[in-house]
Parts: C-alpha cells; sequence; structure tokens
C-alpha cells in the first residue's frame, strides 16, 4: 500500500542505549491518525497508554515526538508538531512550531524522530539523510539560544535547521518550550523540559533529498497557487502580523491580559504596532519556510547598554510579557520576550507565572522575603530578574518554574493556605496557562467554553468551541496539527480537505473529519488527559472549568461587567460533550470509542467512569 | 433574501443570522465589511471565514445575486 | 545570438528578502519536478535573524567556472547568457565550485552533475513566484554592463557579515 505526501517511517532513537533504528509506520495508520498530533497521541497511546499514570513525564520512560504530518512542506506555512507526555497538563499536547527543520526531517527520509531514554551526559541528535548520530553536546549545553545558533554553526561549519533548548529546557522548568530560528517556540506542554530531562540540547537535521511523492501532482500544484494567492493577499496580517493585537485585542475587543487578567482592557495608544514598526523593526516582512504570508517581523530594542533582540513581538509575547505584567513601554516588552526566547521560556507560560507572581505580591501573599527583590507591575528590572530567575530555578524562580498551577499549590503550602485561596489568582486550565485571548468581552474568538474543555488546556490554538462540525471547533485545531499546517494560513475546510486529498488520495471528507478522524485524536487526548499523573489529576467535575478570574466582570473598557456565568460554561460544556459522543463527565462513550475503532480505550474508560463514580 | 449565518461569538455580538432584502446585486464580501462596520465590530474580511453553508469557498467576486446564504466565522484564531 | 547588453538578470534585493525560500521550492519544481530544496539552483542563507541571503550564478563576465572545468562540462548559454551543464560530461570533480567567487554551483544527492542556475531560458521561476508571493525581492532585469555583478558573487558568509553587521553586534 502507497503512502503519498509522507515517506511512511519515522526515525526512533533511543538516548538510554545509544540505539537508532527506522520505524515502519503502517498506511493505515496515517489515515487513521493523519501525522504530527494524531500520531503523536497515538504512538503515546500505544507505547505508555497502559502505565500512563506512572510515567513521568520528566523521566527516561517519556516519548519526545517530532512530527510532520502529510500537508507539512505541501500547503504554505510550515510547521512541526513537537509532543509528549506533557509536563504541565500530564496529557498529550501537540506543540506546533513553525522550523525549517520540518521540510528538512522530509528531504531526509522521514516523517519524524521519536526520542525515548535519557542520556547520561549532554548530546544533541544530528541526522543527515541516513546518517543519524547522537553527538556530545558539552560545548553546547549552557548556551543561551543565540549563543547557541551561533556556535552550532561554527561546529557544522555551515547552516542546519535545528530544534533546540536553552537554559530554561536544561534545568527542567516546565514552562520551558523548544526553540527553533533564534525566536520561534513550541511553547504549550512544557517540551523544553522534556528535552532537558532527556540530556538534549538539539536536534539537527540536515535532509538533502526530495519531499515525498503526492498522489495528484497537477491538482497539489493548482491547489498550492490557488491558496499561495489567497494567503498572500492577506496584506494587513502581512504588514503588522499578530503585533497588531497588542492595540487591538486590548482596546477594542477587551480580551488581552492586563496585570494578571484583572484588566483585559487598555487604553495605552503607545502600546501599539504601529509604535513598534516605526521604532523598533529592523526586518518587515520576515517569513517561515515556503510561507506566502510572513506574517514574521523582527526587532531590536537597546536598554540601559544591552541590546535584544526578538520577533514582532508576536501579540502572545509582546501581551504576556507586556500587558499582563503591567508593562506598557514596548521596548521593555521587547526586551522580556527576547530574554524569553535566548533562555527558552515559553512567554505565554513564563508571563502567565509572573504575572501571577507580581499579584500575589502586591496583594501581600508573598513577600520580599520570599523573592528576595520587589516585584511591581511594569517594574522592568524585578520583571527581568524574576525571568532570569525562572530559568536557572533560583529562589523563587524556582518555585514558579513549576508553572503556575503548581506553583499556586506550593505557595499555599508555603504560607499555610487553603489551595484555592491561592489558585483564584491562578490563570490556567489543567496546568496550563491560558493563552492570551479572554472569554468575558465576548468580542474575542474563543466561545465560553474555550479552555475549559480543551483536551489542551489554556493553549489559545486549540480552543474548544460549538458547533462541533465546524471550524469553531477543537476538532479543527486537531485537523490542522495533524496533517501539521499553519493555522495562519489556513482557509476554509472545504479546500483543506481537497488539498490533503491531492496530497495524499484519501478522500477525507467533512463528514468524515469531523465525525471520525478528528474526533478519534480528539477522544484519546480526552482519555490521556484524564488519566494524567503521576503528580496531578484532573477530575471534569472540578477542572473542566474556566480559572476563578473569568468569573469576574470586567472592570474597565466598553464591556466593562461583562463576563460569562459559571452555569452557562458548565451548560455550554455539556452541549459540547453531547454533541462530541462523549459522556456527561467528558469521558468518550463506549458508543463512540467503537465507532471510532479505539477498542482498546474501552477498558480504560469504565475504570475512568467507576473512578468518577459514574454508573 | 440574502442571509449570512454566523457562527461562535460573531453570533453573539451579531446575532445568528443577518437577513437582508436588497435591491440591487452587491459584493458580498463589501456587503459584509460595511456590516461589520456598522456594527462596530473591529474585523476585516480578511480575518473572515465566508463560505456557502455547505462550507465551500465561495466564488470569488461573488455577488449577493449568485449566493443567497453564506456562513461567516473567524478564520484567524490565535495569534 | 543576442549581445550581452539584451540579457536579463536576477537582481536580488536583501532588504526585500523574507527569506521563504518560495525561490527554492519554485526552482526545485521546475526542474527536478518535485520540492528539493537541496537541488535548487537558487540558496537563501540566514545567518542573521532578518538577513537572509539569496544565493545563485551571476553569470560572471569572465565565467571563471567555465573556463575551469577540465571536462568542457560548462557553457556559456548564447542567448542568456547562463552557464549551462552538460549532466554526461560532468564529472562532479568540484573545480568550477573552486574556481567560482562565490562557491555557487551545488551539488545534490542523487544528482551526478553539478547544479547551476539556467535562467530558465530567460524567465526564471524563483523570480516568478518572489513577485507571485508580493515579495519583488528578486526582480528580472537587463543585466548590468559593470563587472559590479560580481559583489553578489561572494560567499554567502561575506554577505552575510557585509549585511547583518549593520545590524547585529
Amino acid at each position: 500500500m502507497q503512502v503519498y505526501g509522507l515517506w511512511g517511517k519515522v526515525l526512533d532513537v533511543d538516548l538510554s542505549t545509544g540505539r537508532v533504528s527506522e520505524e515502519r509506520i503502517h498506511p493505515i495508520t496515517y489515515r487513521t491518525f493523519l501525522g504530527g498530533r494524531g500520531l503523536a497521541t497515538y504512538v503515546l497511546w500505544r507505547e505508555l497508554g497502559r502505565k500512563w499514570r506512572s510515567v513521568d513525564p520528566l523521566g527516561p520512560e517519556n516519548i519526545l515526538a517530532i512530527l510532520t504530518g502529510p500537508l507539512t512542506g505541501y500547503y504554505p506555512g510550515i510547521k512541526l508538531v513537537v509532543s509528549g507526555k506533557s509536563p504541565q497538563s500530564c496529557g498529550v499536547v501537540g506543540s506546533a512550531i513553525s522550523s525549517h527543520v520540518a521540510y528538512s526531517i522530509k528531504a531526509a527520509g522521514y516523517d519524524g524522530i521519536l526520542i525515548r531514554g535519557a542520556s547520561r551526559d549532554s548530546v544533541y541528535v544530528y541526522v543527515r539523510d541516513d546518517l543519524v548520530e547522537i553527538r556530545d553536546a558539552s560545548r553546547l549545553w549552557g548556551l543561551r539560544g543565540l549563543e547557541f545558533v551561533k556556535s552550532l554553526r561554527r561546529e557544522l561549519g555551515r547552516d542546519a535547521p535545528s530544534l533546540y533548548i536553552g537554559p530554561a529546557g536544561e534545568n527542567l522548568v516546565r514552562t520551558a518550550a523548544v526553540m527553533a530560528r533564534w525566536f520561534h517556540a513550541a511553547g504549550y506542554g512544557g517540551y523544553g523540559a522534556v528535552m532537558g530531562s532527556k540530556k538534549l540540547k538539539a536536534v539537527v537535521v540536515e535532509g538533502s533529498g526530495p519531499l515525498p511523492p503526492v498522489a495528484r501532482r497537477e491538482e497539489f500544484l493548482k491547489l498550492r497557487y490557488e491558496v499561495m494567492d489567497r494567503v498572500a493577499a492577506r496584506a494587513t496580517f502581512r504588514m503588522w502580523g499578530t503585533t497588531s493585537g497588542l492595540w487591538r485585542v486590548g482596546y477594542e475587543t477587551s480580551s488581552e491580559p492586563v496585570r494578571n487578567w484583572v484588566e483585559e482592557w487598555h487604553s495605552r495608544e503607545d502600546f501599539n504596532h504601529v509604535v513598534i514598526e516605526r521604532k523598533y523593526w529592523i526586518k518587515n516582512p520576515w517569513a517561515d519556510w515556503g510561507c506566502p504570508l510572513a506574517c514574521m517581523k523582527v526587532s531590536r530594542a537597546v536598554i540601559d547598554g544591552a541590546t535584544y533582540y526578538t520577533d514582532g513581538p508576536d501579540y502572545e509575547m509582546g501581551a504576556y510579557l507586556g500587558s499582563n505584567l503591567g508593562v506598557f513601554e514596548v521596548d521593555k516588552a521587547i526586551a522580556l520576550s527576547a530574554l524569553a526566547d535566548d533562555l527558552g521560556l515559553c512567554g505565554i507560560q513564563t508571563g502567565n507565572a509572573v504575572g501571577f507572581a507580581v499579584e500575589l505580591y502586591e496583594r501581600g501573599v508573598i513577600t520580599r522575603d520570599d523573592v528576595g527583590y520587589d516585584l511591581r507591575w511594569g517594574d522592568f528590572n524585578g520583571l527581568r530578574k524574576l525571568v532570569e530567575d525562572v530559568a536557572y530555578r533560583r529562589g523563587f524562580g524556582n518555585v514558579l518554574a513549576e508553572g503556575t498551577y503548581r506553583a499556586a499549590i506550593e505557595v499555599a503550602r508555603m504560607k499555610g493556605l487553603p489551595p484555592e485561596e491561592v489558585l483564584k489568582y491562578a490563570v490556567q486550565v489543567k496546568g496550563v496557562g491560558v493563552g492570551a485571548h479572554g472569554i468575558r468581552s465576548r468580542r474575542d474568538y474563543p466561545q465560553p467554553v474555550a479552555y475549559a474543555a480543551s483536551v489542551q488546556g489554556g493553549d489559545h490554538t486549540s480552543v474548544a468551541g460549538l458547533p462541533v462540525n465546524s471550524e469553531e471547533s477543537e476538532v479543527w485545531s486537531a485537523f490542522l496539527d495533524s496533517a501539521v499546517v499553519c493555522s495562519f494560513t489556513s482557509v476554509e475546510e472545504d479546500t483543506m480537505l481537497k488539498f490533503l486529498d491531492a496530497v495524499t488520495g484519501w478522500g477525507i471528507t467533512r463528514e468524515e473529519l469531523y465525525g471520525t478522524v478528528g474526533l478519534r485524536i480528539l477522544s484519546l487526548q480526552r482519555i490521556l488527559l484524564l488519566l494524567g499523573g503521576p503528580d496531578v489529576r484532573w477530575d471534569p467535575r472540578v477542572h473542566d472549568d474556566n480559572p476563578p478570574r473569568f468569573y469576574e466582570p470586567l472592570p474597565s473598557g466598553p464591556y466593562a461587567g461583562s463576563t460569562v456565568s459559571r452555569d452557562e460554561v458548565l451548560k455550554s460544556v455539556a452541549e459540547y460533550y453531547k454533541q462530541l459522543g462523549w459522556d456527561e463527565y467528558g469521558v468518550p462513550t463506549e458508543e463512540t470509542l467503537k465507532k471510532l475503532g479505539l477498542y482498546d480505550a474501552v477498558e480504560t474508560v469504565r475504570a475512568l467512569r467507576r473512578e468518577l463514580g459514574a454508573s | 433574501m440574502f442571509c449570512a449565518y454566523f457562527l461562535g461569538n460573531l453570533a453573539s455580538q451579531l446575532g445568528p443570522a443577518v437577513c437582508l432584502e436588497l435591491g440591487e446585486c452587491m459584493d458580498v464580501l463589501s456587503l459584509l465589511d460595511e456590516l461589520l462596520r456598522s456594527r462596530e465590530v473591529p474585523l476585516s474580511v480578511d480575518e473572515l471565514l465566508v463560505t456557502l453553508p455547505d462550507g465551500r469557498p465561495i466564488p470569488p467576486r461573488a455577488t449577493t445575486c449568485d449566493v443567497e446564504e453564506v456562513r461567516v466565522l473567524r478564520l484567524l484564531r490565535g495569534g | 545570438m543576442s549581445s550581452a547588453q539584451e540579457r536579463v538578470w536576477i537582481l536580488a534585493n536583501y532588504s526585500l528578502c523574507t527569506g521563504c525560500r518560495l525561490c527554492e521550492i519554485a526552482c526545485s519544481l521546475r526542474h527536478e519536478g518535485v520540492i528539493w530544496p537541496s537541488a535548487s539552483r537558487i540558496t537563501v542563507y540566514e545567518h542573521y535573524p532578518g538577513v537572509p541571503v539569496p544565493h545563485y550564478c551571476v553569470q560572471c563576465p569572465d565565467y571563471p567556472c567555465v573556463g575551469a572545468c577540465p571536462t568542457r562540462a560548462l557553457r556559456v548559454d548564447q542567448v542568456t547568457g547562463a552557464v549551462l551543464v552538460d549532466p554526461s560530461l560532468c564529472t562532479l570533480c568540484l573545480k568550477c565550485v573552486e574556481a567560482c567567487p562565490g562557491r555557487v554551483p551545488k551539488i545534490a544527492r542523487g544528482k551526478l552533475h553539478v547544479l547551476i542556475c539556467d535562467l530558465c531560458s530567460g524567465d526564471p521561476a524563483c523570480v516568478r513566484e518572489c513577485s507571485r508571493a508580493g515579495y519583488n525581492a528578486l526582480k528580472l532585469v537587463k543585466k548590468p554592463s559593470s563587472t559590479n555583478v560580481k559583489h553578489y558573487a561572494k560567499p554567502p558568509e561575506l554577505l552575510a557579515e557585509e549585511l547583518g553587521g549593520r545590524v547585529f553586534t
């Protein structure tokens, strides 16, 4: 059976034994799980599912999956997915990142790389087509991003696409990202820490061959140009990228995190993409591989004699390391974003944890004795210091390095408070800090059910939504992350499915996408999320909910007073589960599992239901 | 009669559907753009997904005489 | 035979280049029928963030590569001025790479001859793709008569230093 758009095999690298092998992936497995996030979920379920609860995400048992999908390299806008058991949610998070490694893996003759075990000494994995080596990384360990990229080039004598971690990943910080190309991050999930736990500094891939053949070449080329033309026409997005959100999401839609989400509105006219464009961008537009959109930019700011480089910053980074910390001077938001990139921290998770800490400090829950220095909204020097301390697990940074959820529990323990007294300031869902798009004003895209019912917790790129058979549904995100394409270059389902068909010949219909293929991925992710462990477990009756802050009325802006009601959210969650064929706890029903062909999960859901006291 | 059906939060802002009796053929995207502006929805049509009810794309330069119903939702989510 | 003054040339505007590599994709689709960046006759290097360097044959007026080829596998297209490779004569000795001021000729796994831009017979696919995406970093112009074109033929790491040195410390 021929597979198109993929090679039908992945590299399998065991860092404990040094064994490298190729694993064939059956064409039917691809047809069933697509690739990327879907394939990662399948592999993790197959290999670790039976002992999931005891698998430490930061132990050698965990599998780091770096996977492309059938559309990777063909559909304009490139991504790959990093996955594994998440040290944040203890479920499976498909963490998408733009990287040249994505096409390079395919050019090397593989669809992805699975990395198991853990090395004793620091290493990096080097792939040049069929040459695969586990190399000593002692000269690279400890380096920050910019310095790492330079040193790797010196070591190899040329540029090579790489995924890497900074000091944060090395120090097993749960908010650490897997980085690429200086400023690109697979942030959600915390897979930088998984790499660190394996003593894996980087994965370098120099593929030199062509991409695999496609099923129908002429149709593929026609669709490629059709999509390219449509995407290239997104002119304002090309001009400003997501940075434009810094003004719009705050001022116009009231859904931007401001001071740990106390507010979601601001009227700071200088906290604005046009200001950044004129004063700080040294490159615009900047693009990723094969991208006709070019939403990226490069910015440079000088503060106290230090020069900082980062991208846009994109909206998420600018919001979380800017407005969320009370930082409304754009050069300082740029500097904090650059610092997060260089340290290999996810700007969202880190900004979320740091914002949480500043609120605790301002409220007096934690004090100077706990932190060692002052934490104030907008105080650049204190914030910068804390971000560094998170990456190196120093002092109070060591508490925040566990991510907002675990930090809240630890602060409660330190202070002898009931956990909920601290958790009420933690703007996270199931261990994952919520992305910078609020739900209270309802003027932005996430629905009230978005985070409460997502299988990736607070991930703003994988939100739940009704109706479940539309692009509003999380099934759609699962599809984009499994075909592995960028959501910013995506178009309507009809064309995306035609594209997929021209590349693969699978003939997946809209009904199949929503009814089985996408739902299968989501259902398996949900089961693994509910299994959780070893350190945290999620009870759907408690944790399928928004952060408490989202039930406080917005205090400012044109939508002041606006909120969502918990009743409404819980009703929508129930409706969403019902439409997906899951039970009242969001456990996929046996009937649904059978429809999806997931017979081997039936026992697991029975056990989950028993635990929940369900009949 | 031309109807635009809104999904997701667009529906909570604009209602599930807006139906208009039009005396002339109008460009669908321009019409939607005007509608968003008049309701103060800070989105451009570039950021919307406008399709036929079955999810297929609307033809390029479609007018309200070519299509009677469209489905409208947010395209660019995230960032 | 067209005179040098009528020949076309690919002009790179580094500040417009987004580093997207659509040119590599288009080139390999045109010449190899598949997406194969390593076999593209144009390569984009990026040593500093946001400082991409598109790199390809600039048709030096003195064609050092052609003179250096011991098997006469290289010749100059009399119409376009492009360097054409005869796959049956090329032995992959890489003398042309040594002779080239920018080490431009490429080798790709599975290809038994060097790869050099042939200007797509006067209508380069890379230029079309770049313009279709609206970037216009590559433009088709009348070939400048000056030897200045050689400035574009430096090794990519030198170009990267010249360009990147302005903004990166």
